[in-house]
Parts: structure tokens; sequence; C-alpha cells
């Protein structure tokens, strides 16, 4: 088993340990709520110990103002990893990769789908919260069904008089992501999530980043099959589409480099082509 | 009412962002263009919210003006200023080191702010989301 895949369930573990929420039937009230975790988890979650980014900056939106805090930390995050949390804390993207092993037929997602999530982010996100007063991705949130509206409907009776048609709408969308990502890589990633289209804004410049060498390459394509996100790593493997997972990075053609090492070998390989149209 | 006019208007900006994307797309234009024809779509229609809540004028232009109108709301511009031409691709520059340490600085400082105004845990889970 690959190391990533201790860290996914770690965080997923770790960020959802608050059991006591489950016996309480109360969300936690802890300090650490205050902190919004930079992978998808919902802030509903009986034993959710951190807040959700994407909640928060709806809620500012809502109440027209701008969210500094959250910015300010995702941003940080992004400018250091990219989105290497998608690709190695999230809970739901755990999830998804846990479904694509299972047998069945496999499709791949058409790349033309996957500018939507840029959509999911500026719309369902930032300008309808704004315009319409409503958080219109948490109202449809696959991830919050799973371990928030899910588990309170089952547990609180109350929680279950205030089921309205959305719930069903909710069950409906989790079921179809259920669905695909046993036939397809990480569908939810791969077009609709806001937070991994926030954090891929951030690949191309992040301190970590990912070095393919055209020399070293025999175009076997292997990269892109171990791919999570079924990229195809030697058209750009610094697009917001990587999630970091690294997976790529048992072949040598890839490496990891930082913002800095980066532009130095793209510079000292610039002036070896130079020196070889030269000679 | 008002809340599905909005919904409407904002799906429509969106429904053509996307469209615009994958025309050029269709179309064999290049990451960049497809990524400043998708992003322009988008700015625009922010700017056309904007503009249309100044022109109306009354409380909520007020509001705007007081969130743009302020030295802290400089952090946040240069930092989508910068994910907008560097992080999509729009400007491909051999000073990401730069960038990416100028990114550091405007997004430490939005993050110092938004701590000074102890902005968070602000999302209540009180049955509404279901």
């Amino acid at each position: 088993m690959r190391l990533r895949r201790y860290f996914q369930l770690g965080t997923s573990l770790g960020i959802n340990s608050w059991f006591e929420g489950f016996t309480s039937k109360s969300v936690c009230q802890l300090q650490t709520k205050s902190i919004c975790v930079p992978v998808l988890n919902c802030y509903a979650c009986p034993s959710a110990l951190g807040s959700c980014q994407i909640g928060t900056i709806q809620h500012f939106m809502v109440v027209h103002a701008i969210p500094y805090y959250v910015l300010g930390f995702l941003g940080l995050i992004g400018t250091m990893i990219g989105r290497m949390p998608c690709g190695t804390m999230c809970p739901f993207g755990f999830f998804q990769d846990v479904l694509y092993k299972v047998r069945s037929l496999k499709i791949r997602i058409p790349e033309f789908m996957r500018p939507f999530r840029y959509a999911v982010l500026v719309g369902l996100v930032i300008i309808l919260p704004w315009m319409t007063a409503e958080n219109w991705f948490s109202k449809l949130c696959p991830m919050g069904t799973l371990i928030g509206g899910l588990p309170w409907v089952t547990i609180s009776e109350d929680v279950r008089s205030m089921i309205r048609d959305l719930f069903w709408i909710k069950i409906s969308m989790l079921i179809f992501f259920v669905a695909s990502s046993v036939i397809s890589k990480r569908p939810f990633c791969q077009i609709i999530c806001p937070l991994g289209a926030f954090f891929g804004l951030f690949n191309r410049f992040s301190l970590i980043r990912l070095k393919w060498v055209p020399e070293k390459c025999t175009h076997c394509r292997k990269c892109q099959e171990i791919c999570p996100m079924d990229i195809k790593v030697w058209e750009g493997e610094n697009t917001g589409n990587c999630i970091r997972c690294l997976d790529c990075t048992d072949c040598e053609a890839i490496s990891v480099c930082t913002v800095f090492t980066g532009a130095r070998l793209a510079a000292e390989r610039r002036e070896q082509e130079i020196s070889t149209e030269l000679l | 009412m008002e809340n599905v006019s909005g919904l409407l208007v904002g799906l429509i900006w969106l429904v053509a962002a996307v469209v615009a994307w994958q025309v050029m797309d269709r179309a064999g234009f290049s990451s960049r263009s497809k990524w400043a024809g998708f992003s322009l779509i988008l700015i625009a229609s922010i700017i056309y919210e904007c503009a249309a809540t100044l022109m109306a004028g009354g409380e909520e232009a007020e509001e705007l003006l007081d969130l743009i109108w302020d030295w802290n709301f400089v952090n946040i511009a240069a930092a989508a200023l910068i994910i907008l031409v560097v992080g999509t691709g729009i400007l491909r520059t051999k000073y990401k080191g730069v960038v990416w340490g100028i990114s550091i600085a405007v997004l430490w400082a939005a993050l110092h702010v938004g701590i000074g105004r102890h902005e968070w845990g602000e999302v209540f889970f009180n049955g509404t989301l279901l």
C-alpha cells in the first residue's frame, strides 16, 4: 500500500475524531472548530473537529464580507504545496480512490468537462451566495450528505423531522458520485470540487512542483494509468488538474522539485539545447 | 422571487463562461486563450454585478464601497491578480520564484487581517442545509 493511503486514512479519521458527537447528538464546539481544514470535510459531521472552508467562504459571501482569514489560510497552503492536500489528505478523495478499486467497467472522463469546477467555485461558492444569500454549494455537497446529513438523519429524530425535498436531491447526488467513482477516477475532484479548483490555481507557481524530463520519458503512458486524476503528465506536469499525489514520481522521468530548482533546471536545459544547436 | 432571478442571472453567466471555453476548445485555441476567455466572462459578471449595485445606490452600494475601498482589500486584490494571470497560465513567466514570494507576502497579510478580525468558525449547523 502506498504511503499516502496511510496519510489519507489518518487525516480522515483525525479530523473526524470527536466521536462523542454521535452519543451526545451535538456538533463539536471545541476551539478546533475555529480552524478550517484544508480538505473537503463537512463542519456538520457529528465527529468533525474542524470547519469547512468552502462553507465559511459562502457564509462570508452571504453576509457580503471578504473572507480574509480563509483565503489567506488556503492561499498560503496553495502557495506552499499547491493541490497536494487533495491527493494526500482529503477524505472524499480517499473515498473515491477506494471506490475506484472496485472491479467494474472503467471509463475516462472527457477532458472538456474539467473546467466546470472553476465555474462551480466562482458560481456556487462566490457569485450565487452573494446574489441570493443562500449557501448553494453546501446545499448540494455530496461530502456534506455523506458525513453530515446521513449520520444526523440516522441518530436524531429532530433532524429527521426537518427533512425536505432538498435532502433527496442531495442523496441522489451522493449516489451519482458514488456510482461514478466506481467506473471513473475521482469524478468529483475532476469536475466539481471548488476547493480543488482553488488549490489548483496555485500549482503553476507553488513551492513544491513536479518536473518532467522529456529525455528520460519513454512515452509508455504508465504515469497516466496510475494517476488518480488521469493526467497526461507529458502535456503539463503543473497544471491545475494535478493533485500532487506523487504516484507518478515512481517513474524516473518525473521528479519533485521546488519553484527555484525547477527554474534553474529549465535554464540549464535551455543552455544545453542552445549549445547542442550551435555544435 | 428575487433569489430565483439572481440565481438565473448567475447561472446564465456561468453557462456563458463554460460555453465560451468549449467553443474555444473545439476551435483549437491554446490553453491560455481559453483561460483568458473563460476568466474574462466571469470577471465581466462580477464587474456587472458591482456596477449594477453601485448604480442602484442605497445601503447595498455603500456596503460594497466599504468592502472595496479599504487598504486591506489590496492583499486579496493582488493575490487574485496573481492567480488570474500566472495561476491560470495566461502569462507564462520565468520568474516563478518572485511570483511565489509576492504571493506568500500578500496572502500572509490577508491571513493576518482575518485573524485580527476574529473571522473564524462562523458557519453553524442548524439544520437548514437539509
